[in-house]
C-alpha cells in the first residue's frame, strides 16, 4: 500500500516543517496522519489527492461499485505514502472512511471512525510500554477533516453527532465540501450557521494557537480561525491558464481555481495542515489526547460510568469500556509479573551460586588444612628420627 | 355505476381548469424549493430558515401530516422555519406539506397546481420512517378516491388529491444511488410516477455529469427501480412523438440547475446562479435539463402523468386491495349479511377482544361515506338498494386489507387514536367543519367540511337502529321493511369500514404517549356503551310492550279508522330517535 511520490510541480510545502517554530524534527523526517470523514461523495478522496498533488488514493471504479451491496458499513482504509521534498521526508498516513452516511439508518455510523482513533492511542501506549521502543507504528490521528455537504442550510444531526465524538479525540477541522456550488452570499450564511452550531452544540474543533510574540504568525492564525469552517474545492486536473498550469474545475460557465483565495479557502487549509501548523497538530495530538489519556489512566482517575459532560473524561471512559484495552492491561500485568518472577529466580540462583562457591572454598580450605596437618606430622616424625641419631 | 373518474375529471376541468399535483422528495438542500420557484417562475416557496424573507409572491406551505420517531415534538416543517443552533442536532422526523397555486396561461386556461413537499426526508439519523410515511400518505389519497368512487351520492366538492408525479431529487454525490434513494424510489413508485432528477447539477463538469447519470441509470437497472419511462409506440405514434420520447428517455435522470434569482440574458428573462467565476443560466439546455423538465411537466406529459396515475397506478392499487382480500371473506364477523352481529349486552365482553376494534369503528360515526345514506332510511328505492349492495360487497373486501399484513398494523393504531378522541365532540367537530383544530384537520376533513348535522344524525340513526333491529330479530315496528333496514345496517358498516381508513393523522409521538390513555378510554367507553345498550334494550322492551298494547288497541279499533294507527307509529319512531341520541352523545 505504500508508495513513494515525488511532487514534481509546485512544492507541496512540507519543507517548511523543519522550520516551524519548534525546529525539533528529527533527521528521519516526520510522520503525519490525517483522517477524512464525512458523507460519501463530498470530494474527500479528491481533496487529499489535490493537497498532495498526486493520485494518493485511487477512486473506486464502477466495477468495484457494483460488487458492493447497497447497504454499506463504514470502511477504514489506510494509505501510507512517503513524500520527499528537498531532502525532507514526510511519512504520510491517510485514513479514508468511505461509506459514511450512505445508509437509510446511519445510527452509530461514526462508531468505526471513533474506535479507530481510540485504538491508535491504545496501541501506541502498548508499544511505548514495551522494552524495545524502536520502530513503533504510530497511526494516531493528528488531524481529522470533517467534510460538510454544501446544502446552504445547516448541519445534519448525523454530522453533529459524529463531529462531537471526533472532536474529543482528535484535532477536528470542519470543511465545507464542493465550495464551488455555493454563491458567496450562500457561503457566508452557511458558515455563520455552522459556527453557531459548533458553539451551541459544544463541538470541539482545532484552533490554531495565537503566538503573542510573533505578530505575523498571530495574524495568520487569526485569519485561519476566522475562515473556519474552510470552504474547499478539489481537483485532480490542471488546465493551462496564461501559459501556466492551474489546478481547477472547468465548467462551461467558468473556471474555478483551487488555489484562488477569491474562490475558496484551499490555500489556508493547506497552510494550516502542511506549512504552519503541522507540528502543532502533531504535538497537540500527543499532548492533549495521548497525555490526557495516559495521565488519567495512570492516576487511576478513570472508571466513572456516568455520562460525564467532560469531553476528556468521555474519551477515557471509552478506553475503560473497550474490551481490547482491558485485554491489553491484563497482558501488561502478566508481563510485569513474569519479569518479577524471572528476577527472583535469578537472585535465588545467584544466592545458590554464592553458597556453592562458599562450600567449595571451605572444602578447599579444609583440604589445605588437612594437607598442612599431614605435612606437620611428617616434619615431627622426621625430627624424631634425627633426634635418635 | 358510471365511471367515477371520468366524471370527476370533466367536472373539474370545466369549472376550475386542470388540476395537477406534484410531489418533490429528497434530502434537504438538494434544490427542491428552488426548483418549484423556478418552475413557476415565482418565488412562492420559502427556503429552509428563510420564512421571514418570504416575498409577497410567497406562501407558507400547509402542513398536512408529520411524524417523528423520537417522540420529540420536533416537526420538520416547524424546525425549518427559523434557524436555531440549539435544535440543530434534533432529528426533524418527516412532514408532508402542500401549497396550492393557480397558474393562468395567456389563453386564460387554468392550471390548479398543488405542490407537495416532504421536509425532513433523509435528514434523520435513521430514515426508515421517511419512505413509509410518504407511502402511507400516497395510499391515503388512493383510499379517498376509492371511497368516493363507491359512494352512491357523490360529494360534488370532492377533490382528487392523488399525486400525479413525484420528482425524486438525487443528491449530487458523483458516485451513484444510496440505499435511501433505491429504497425510497422503489417503494414510492408503487403509488406515483417517480421521475428521478439530479439536484444542483452545476456541481458537475460535463464529463462528471455524464458519468453520474450513467451510474444512476446503472443502479436503477441493477435494483430494478420502476421509475417513469418515456415511451411511445413506433407504429402508432407520429415520428415526432417517437423521437421526443427517445430524446427524453435518454436524457433521464434530468440534471437540474435552479435558482431564485432572476436576470435578463440577451434580452430574455431567465433565472441564474451567479458565481465569481461565471453565471449559470438555468434555462441553458447545454448545462441544465430544467427547461426540458418544465415543458414535460407542465406541457407535453401533464395529461400522460395523470392518466397513468389513474389508469395504471390507481387501478393496480384498487385491484390489489379488492382481490388480495377476497379469500379472507367471511373472516370478518360483521362483514356478511348472514352473520349476526353480537348482542349489545355482550358488548363489554367484546370490548377486550380483538374484534372490538372493528366493532368500535362501526359504532363510531362522523364518517363521510355513511353520509351517502343521509336521511335515506326510509326513502331508498329498490334499485338503489341493489346498487348499494354491489358497492358494499366490494368495499367489504377492501376494508379487510388493513387487518391483513404488516402495512396495516401501524395505520390501525392511528385510526384508533383518531377516532376515539373525536367521539365526545362529534357534533362540534362536524358542525365547525374546516374550523376543526389543526391536529385533526385531514384532507378529508377539508373536503367534506360542510357535512351538516342532519346528515350526521340520520347516519348514526341508521347504524344504531340497525344493530338493535337485528339484535331483536326483526321485531321492528318501523315503517320500512325489516329486510331493507337490515341490509342498510350491513351496508353502512361496510361503507364505514372503508372510509375509516381515510382520515388519519400521523402523530406518532402523541400516539406513543397517549396509547395507554386511549386504551383505557376505549375500554371505558365500551363499558359505557354496553350499559347504554342495556338501557336501550330495556327501553326497547318497554316499547315492545307499548307496541303490543297499541297493536291490541289497533286490533280492537281495526275497523274504526286508520288515522290513529299512523299517529301511533310516528310516536314509536320518535322514541327510537331519542334512544339513539342517548347512545351517541
Ligand atoms: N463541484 C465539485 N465537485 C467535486 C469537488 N471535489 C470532488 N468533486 C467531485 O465529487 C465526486 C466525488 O468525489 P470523491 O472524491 O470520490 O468523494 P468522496 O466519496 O468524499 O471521497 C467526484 O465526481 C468529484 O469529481 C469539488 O470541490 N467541487
Ligand atoms: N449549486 C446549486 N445550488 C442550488 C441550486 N438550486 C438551489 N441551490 C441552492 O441550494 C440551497 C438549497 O436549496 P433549496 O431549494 O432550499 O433546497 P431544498 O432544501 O431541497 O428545498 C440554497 O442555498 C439554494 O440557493 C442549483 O441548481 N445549484
Ligand atoms: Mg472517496
Amino acid at each position: 500500500m505504500s508508495q513513494v511520490a515525488t511532487a514534481n510541480a509546485e512544492p507541496i510545502g512540507i519543507t517548511n516543517l523543519p522550520n516551524q517554530r519548534y525546529k525539533i524534527v528529527s533527521k528521519e523526517g516526520a510522520t503525519f496522519t490525517v483522517m477524512l470523514a464525512g458523507e460519501s461523495g463530498l470530494g474527500k478522496t479528491t481533496f487529499i489527492n489535490t493537497l498532495f498533488q498526486t493520485l494518493l488514493i485511487p477512486h473506486q471504479d464502477n466495477r468495484n461499485r457494483f460488487s458492493k451491496p447497497i447497504k454499506k458499513t463504514v470502511e477504514i482504509s489506510i494509505v501510507r505514502a512517503e513524500l520527499e521534498e528537498k531532502n525532507f521526508k514526510l511519512r504520510l498516513n491517510v485514513i479514508d472512511t468511505p461509506g459514511f452516511g450512505d445508509n437509510v439508518n446511519n445510527k452509530n455510523a461514526w462508531q468505526p471512525i471513533v474506535e479507530f482513533i481510540d485504538e491508535q492511542h491504545s496501541s501506541y501506549m502498548k508499544q511505548e510500554s514495551q522494552p524495545t521502543r524502536t520502530g513503533a507504528k504510530d497511526l494516531r490521528v493528528h488531524a481529522c477533516l470533517y467534510f460538510i455537504r454544501p446544502t446552504g442550510h445547516t448541519l445534519k444531526p448525523l454530522d453533529i453527532e459524529a463531529m462531537k465524538r471526533i472532536g474529543t479525540r482528535a484535532n477536528l477541522i470542519p470543511v465545507i465540501a464542493k465550495a464551488d456550488t455555493l454563491t458567496p452570499n450562500e457561503m457566508l450564511e452557511f458558515k455563520k450557521r455552522i459556527r453557531a452550531i459548533i458553539e451551541a452544540q459544544n463541538i470541539r474543533i482545532y484552533s490554531p494557537p495565537i503566538e503573542t510574540d510573533d505578530q505575523a504568525a498571530a495574524e495568520h492564525a487569526k485569519q485561519l480561525i476566522e475562515s473556519m469552517p474552510f470552504a474547499v474545492i478539489g481537483s485532480e486536473e490542471e488546465f493551462e491558464v496564461d501559459g501556466k498550469m492551474v489546478k481547477g474545475r472547468r465548467y462551461p460557465w467558468g473556471f474555478v481555481e483551487v488555489e484562488n483565495d477569491q474562490h475558496c479557502d484551499f490555500r489556508k487549509l493547506r497552510s494550516l495542515l502542511l506549512r504552519t501548523n503541522m507540528l502543532d497538530l502533531i504535538l497537540s495530538t500527543r499532548e492533549i489526547h495521548y497525555e490526557t489519556y495516559r495521565g488519567l489512566k495512570m492516576n487511576g482517575e478513570v472508571g466513572s460510568e456516568s455520562p460525564s459532560k467532560d469531553s476528556k473524561r468521555k474519551s477515557v471512559d471509552k478506553f475503560v469500556d473497550n474490551p481490547e484495552f482491558i485485554e491489553e492491561e491484563k497482558r501488561l500485568k502478566r508481563y510485569f509479573a513474569e519479569q518479577l518472577r524471572n528476577e527472583d529466580q535469578r537472585f535465588k540462583q545467584w544466592k545458590q551460586n554464592i553458597h556453592t562457591e562458599k562450600n567449595r572454598l571451605n572444602h578447599d580450605l579444609a583440604n589445605l588444612q588437612g594437607d598442612m596437618k599431614r605435612l606437620e606430622e611428617e616434619v615431627t616424625s622426621l625430627k624424631q628420627e634425627k633426634g635418635y641419631e | 355505476m358510471p365511471n367515477a373518474s371520468t366524471l370527476f375529471k370533466r367536472q373539474k376541468d370545466m369549472k376550475r381548469g386542470i388540476r395537477f399535483t406534484m410531489m418533490v422528495c429528497g434530502c434537504s438542500g438538494t434544490g427542491k424549493t428552488s426548483f418549484v420557484n423556478s418552475l413557476l417562475d415565482r418565488n412562492i416557496l420559502p427556503h429552509r430558515f428563510q420564512y421571514q424573507n418570504l416575498g409577497s409572491e410567497g406562501s407558507i406551505p400547509k402542513t398536512i401530516t408529520y411524524s417523528n420517531l423520537n417522540g420529540a415534538m420536533a416537526n420538520a416543517a416547524d424546525l425549518g422555519q427559523k434557524f436555531d443552533a440549539e435544535l440543530a442536532n434534533q432529528e426533524p422526523g418527516i412532514a408532508i406539506t402542500e401549497t396550492s397555486v393557480e397558474i393562468v396561461d395567456e389563453d386564460d386556461s387554468r392550471l390548479q397546481l398543488t405542490i407537495v413537499d416532504t421536509p425532513g426526508f433523509g435528514d434523520n439519523l435513521d430514515n426508515s420512517l421517511c419512505t413509509k410515511e410518504i407511502c402511507n400518505f400516497l395510499e391515503q389519497q388512493f383510499d379517498l378516491v376509492l371511497a368516493e368512487e363507491t359512494k352512491v351520492r357523490r360529494n360534488p366538492r370532492f377533490e382528487d388529491t392523488r399525486i400525479h408525479v413525484c420528482l425524486y431529487f438525487i443528491a449530487p454525490s458523483g458516485h451513484g444511488l444510496r440505499e435511501l434513494d433505491v429504497d425510497g424510489m422503489k417503494k414510492l413508485s408503487k403509488y406515483v410516477n417517480v421521475v428521478p432528477v439530479i439536484g444542483r447539477a452545476d456541481s458537475f463538469t460535463r464529463t462528471e455529469l455524464i458519468n453520474f447519470k450513467r451510474n444512476i441509470n446503472d443502479d436503477i437497472e441493477r435494483f430494478k427501480i420502476p421509475v417513469f419511462q418515456f415511451t411511445s409506440d413506433e407504429e402508432e405514434d407520429d415520428p415526432d412523438t417517437v423521437e421526443e420520447s427517445r430524446f427524453l428517455q435518454q436524457l433521464q435522470p434530468f440534471a437540474l440547475v435552479t435558482s431564485d434569482e432572476t436576470a435578463t440574458i440577451n434580452g430574455v428573462s431567465t433565472r441564474v446562479r451567479r458565481y465569481p467565476w461565471g453565471v449559470v443560466d438555468i434555462n441553458d439546455t447545454t448545462v441544465s435539463d430544467f427547461p426540458v423538465l418544465r415543458s414535460v411537466l407542465l406541457g407535453s406529459h401533464l395529461q400522460d402523468l395523470k392518466d397513468i396515475t389513474h389508469d395504471y397506478l390507481y387501478e393496480n392499487y384498487r385491484t390489489e386491495r379488492l382481490s388480495a382480500v377476497a379469500d379472507l371473506k367471511g373472516d370478518f364477523p360483521f362483514e356478511s349479511g348472514e352473520t349476526e352481529p353480537p348482542s349489545m349486552s355482550n358488548l363489554a365482553a367484546i370490548a377486550n377482544s380483538k374484534s372490538m376494534q372493528k366493532f368500535g369503528r362501526v359504532g363510531v360515526a362522523a364518517d363521510d361515506a355513511a353520509s351517502a345514506f343521509s336521511s335515506g332510511t326510509v326513502r331508498h328505492t329498490a334499485v338503489e338498494t341493489d346498487d348499494i349492495e354491489a358497492v358494499s360487497a366490494r368495499l367489504a373486501n377492501t376494508s379487510i386489507t388493513e387487518e391483513d399484513g404488516e402495512a396495516g398494523a401501524p395505520k390501525k393504531q392511528v385510526i384508533k387514536s383518531m377516532l376515539l378522541p373525536e367521539r365526545p365532540n362529534l357534533e362540534t367537530q362536524n358542525s365547525s367543519g374546516s374550523g376543526a383544530p389543526d391536529l385533526l384537520r385531514t384532507r378529508s376533513g377539508s373536503a367534506y367540511s360542510l357535512q351538516d348535522d342532519e346528515e350526521l344524525k340520520s347516519m348514526t340513526d341508521t347504524s344504531e337502529k340497525g344493530i338493535e333491529d337485528s339484535a331483536k330479530n326483526q321485531y321492528s315496528p318501523s315503517i320500512t321493511s325489516s329486510r331493507a333496514s337490515q341490509n342498510q345496517v350491513v351496508d353502512t358498516r361496510r361503507l364505514r369500514k372503508i372510509s375509516e381508513t381515510v382520515p388519519y393523522m400521523l402523530r406518532h409521538q402523541t400516539l406513543v404517549t397517549k396509547q395507554q390513555k386511549l386504551e383505557d378510554l376505549e375500554r371505558k367507553s365500551a363499558i359505557g356503551l354496553a350499559k347504554r345498550a342495556a338501557e336501550l334494550e330495556k327501553k326497547a322492551m318497554e316499547l315492545k310492550l307499548r307496541e303490543k298494547k297499541l297493536r291490541a288497541k289497533m286490533a280492537a279499533r281495526q275497523v274504526s279508522d286508520a288515522a290513529s294507527t299512523r299517529s301511533a307509529q310516528t310516536l314509536t319512531e320518535r322514541s327510537y330517535i331519542e334512544g339513539d341520541d342517548a347512545v351517541v352523545d
